[in-house]
C-alpha cells in the first residue's frame, strides 16, 4: 500500500512544482514506484519541469468524469524504467471540475499500485487546494525565508489541522547562506520557531534549477547541484532514513581547507 | 406574509435580536429558544444587542431574557436598544431598566445586585475599578493550540492560550488575555469596553494590541523585543508595557495610592 503526499504552501512561487518534480525523481531512482499528480488544474507546469509536457493525450479531469481508463491517463518517464509516473492537469478546465470526494478516491486506486504518490497543489487556499489534500496521507509544506511564504505556510498548517492532516512537514527552499549570515535573510531558527513543525530539509538557491526547469530534466539528476543534493537527502528522509542536514556553508577552497589542516586559519 | 416574532441580525458589534412589538412576551421567549436550538453552535458565545422597538419590558422579564440566551448557547447580552436609546449591560447584569420599559424619568435608581461579583469586576465604572483590579473571575477559555494565521478567537469572558498566537491569527476577548507562549498576532483585551482588561505573555511581539478602544502598534524602529514576559495595560488612556514579574506588586500599590504611576518601561505609540 502506497503512501499520498500533498506538497503544498499557500503562497505561490515558492517552488512546489520543481519540489515536487524533483522528489518524484529522486524516490524513482531510490528504487520507488512513484506518480505525480498535477492538482493545478488551468495552470499546469508539472509536466513542462518533467519535460513531459508533449506526450499528454488525457489528463486528471478525463479520469475523474470518465472519459478515459486511468491507466491511459498515466505518462510514462521513459528516462526511468516504469518506476515513474505523471498524472497531468487538464489546462482548459478549472479547479472546480474535480470534487475533493473524487480526488481521495483516486488517491485510494493510485495507493494499490504505487509506492509513492506525490500532489502538486496549487496556491492558494481554495477548492484547489482542498481537492489536493483531500487523499493525503501526509503533507508537505514548502516555504521559502521570506515573511510572506512563512505566513502563509502558517495559514496552510492551520487549515490542514482543521482537515485532520496532522504533522506536516517542512521545507526551507531556496536559502542563501551569505545573506543568512549577514542577517539580511530570516534564518532557519526564525522559521520553525514560528511554524513550529518537523523540518524535513533546506533546499539552497541554486542557479541549476532555472537551467533544469527550462530544459525539462529535473535538477536532482545533476550531480553538480547542491539544491539536487537537497532533493536526493529529502527523499531519503521521506523513506525514513537519517540523513543530516545539508551544511549551507560554501564549498571551501582547497586551499583553505589546507590552511585549516596546517592550523593556520580559524 | 405573517411578521416574525424574532428575527437574528448580524452587524459589525455582534448579533441583534429583533423582538416583534405586538407578540406577547413568553410566545416570544418560546419563539426564541426554538430559534436558539435549531441554530445550534454557531452562535456559541456570541455577544447579542437586543433590540425592543416600542415593547416595555420588566426587569423580571428582561432577566429571563438574558439568563435564557446565556444557557441555551452562552450568548452573552451587551445591551438593549430603543430606537437609538441604548443601555449596556455587562455579562448579563442590568445597569439601569430606563430603556426597558421606556420610561427615563420615574426609574432612575439602580437595579439591585444579582450578587455575582464577576459582573462587578467587569463592571467600567471607574469607582469599583481600582478596587477590583488585582482579583478578577469569570468565565475563561482555555486553548491549548497555537492560533494560527487566518484563526481568530473572540470570547466574551478571559482567555488563556497555551501556545503561540502567530502572525496573522487574532484573539478577542471580553476580559484578560493570557498567553503562555509567543503573542505575535492581534489581541484585543476588553473588548466589550473593560479598560481594566490586560494582555500578559510570555513573548509580548505583537502586530497590534487593542484594551477596550484603545489600540497601538509597537514602535517601528526596535526590532528587538525583549524575550521576557510582558504586561500590555491601559493607563491614562494608553496602552503600556511592563514587566510581568513587577506586574503584581504595582497594581497593588496603585491600588493603595502609594505610588504615582509613571515609572513605564516604554511607552508604544498610540
Amino acid at each position: 500500500m502506497g503512501q499520498v503526499i500533498v506538497i503544498t504552501s499557500g503562497k505561490g512561487g515558492v517552488g512546489k512544482t520543481t519540489t515536487c518534480a524533483n522528489l518524484g525523481t529522486a524516490l524513482a531512482l531510490l528504487g520507488n514506484k512513484v506518480v505525480l499528480i498535477d492538482a493545478d488544474i488551468g495552470l499546469r507546469n508539472l509536466d513542462v519541469v518533467l519535460g513531459l509536457e508533449n506526450r499528454i493525450v488525457y489528463d486528471l479531469v478525463d479520469v475523474t468524469s470518465g472519459i478515459c481508463r486511468l491507466k491511459q491517463a498515466l505518462i510514462k518517464d521513459k528516462r526511468f524504467n516504469d518506476t515513474l509516473f505523471l498524472l497531468p492537469a487538464a489546462q482548459t478546465k478549472d479547479k472546480t471540475s474535480v470534487s475533493p470526494e473524487q480526488m481521495a478516491e483516486l488517491c485510494q486506486r493510485l495507493k494499490e499500485q504505487f509506492d509513492y504518490i506525490l500532489i502538486d497543489s496549487p496556491a492558494g487556499i481554495e477548492q484547489g487546494f482542498q481537492n489536493a489534500i483531500a487523499g493525503a496521507d501526509r503533507a508537505l509544506i514548502v516555504t521559502t525565508p521570506e515573511i510572506s511564504a512563512v505566513r502563509d505556510a502558517d495559514r496552510i498548517i492551520g487549515l490542514l489541522e482543521a482537515a485532520e492532516k496532522n504533522s506536516p512537514e517542512l521545507i526551507i527552499n531556496r536559502i542563501r547562506s551569505s545573506m543568512v549570515k549577514k542577517g539580511d535573510m530570516m534564518d532557519i531558527d526564525d522559521m520553525i520557531d514560528i511554524l513550529a513543525i518537523q523540518l524535513l530539509g533546506v533546499v539552497p538557491e541554486d542557479d541549476h534549477i532555472v537551467v533544469s526547469s527550462n530544459k525539462g530534466e529535473p535538477v536532482v539528476l545533476n550531480p553538480e547541484s547542491k539544491a539536487g543534493l537537497a532533493y536526493r537527502n529529502i527523499a531519503g528522509r521521506i523513506m525514513g532514513e537519517e540523513i543530516p542536514l545539508l551544511s549551507l556553508d560554501e564549498e571551501e577552497s582547497l586551499f583553505k581547507r589546507l590552511k585549516r589542516f596546517f592550523g593556520w586559519a580559524q | 406574509m405573517v411578521k416574525p416574532t424574532v428575527v437574528f441580525k448580524g452587524t459589525r458589534d455582534g448579533l441583534v435580536i429583533v423582538l416583534d412589538e405586538e407578540t406577547d412576551f413568553s410566545q416570544i421567549l418560546g419563539c426564541l429558544e426554538e430559534r436558539l436550538d435549531t441554530a445550534r453552535d454557531f452562535l456559541q458565545g456570541a455577544r447579542v444587542t437586543v433590540e425592543l422597538g416600542e415593547r416595555k419590558l420588566t426587569l423580571v422579564e428582561a432577566k429571563k431574557l438574558v439568563g435564557m440566551l446565556r444557557n441555551r448557547r452562552g450568548l452573552q447580552v451587551i445591551g438593549f436598544q430603543r430606537g437609538k436609546q441604548r443601555v449596556r449591560t455587562l455579562d448579563g447584569v442590568i445597569e439601569g431598566k430606563s430603556v426597558l420599559n421606556g420610561d427615563r424619568e420615574k426609574n432612575r435608581e439602580p437595579v439591585e445586585e444579582t450578587g455575582d461579583r464577576v459582573d462587578k469586576v467587569l463592571s467600567t465604572d471607574s469607582s469599583t475599578q481600582n478596587r477590583q483590579n488585582t482579583e478578577r473571575e469569570g468565565n475563561t477559555l482555555f486553548i491549548r493550540r497555537t492560533l494560527r494565521s487566518g484563526q481568530s478567537v473572540n470570547y466574551h469572558g478571559h482567555v488563556v492560550i497555551i501556545g503561540d498566537v502567530n502572525p496573522g491569527a487574532e484573539v478577542i476577548a471580553g476580559g484578560d488575555i493570557i498567553v503562555l507562549g509567543a503573542l505575535r498576532g492581534m489581541a484585543h483585551a476588553g473588548g466589550a469596553g473593560d479598560n481594566t482588561a490586560i494582555i500578559a505573555a510570555l513573548r509580548l511581539q505583537p502586530i497590534q494590541l487593542r484594551i477596550a478602544d484603545v489600540f497601538t502598534r509597537p514602535p517601528d524602529d526596535d526590532q528587538s523585543l525583549p524575550a521576557v514576559p510582558e504586561v500590555a495595560l491601559l493607563r491614562d488612556g494608553t496602552i503600556v508595557i511592563d514587566h510581568y514579574l513587577t506586574l503584581g506588586e504595582r497594581l497593588r500599590s496603585v491600588t493603595e495610592g502609594l505610588i504615582e504611576e509613571e515609572k513605564e518601561e516604554w511607552r508604544w505609540a498610540k
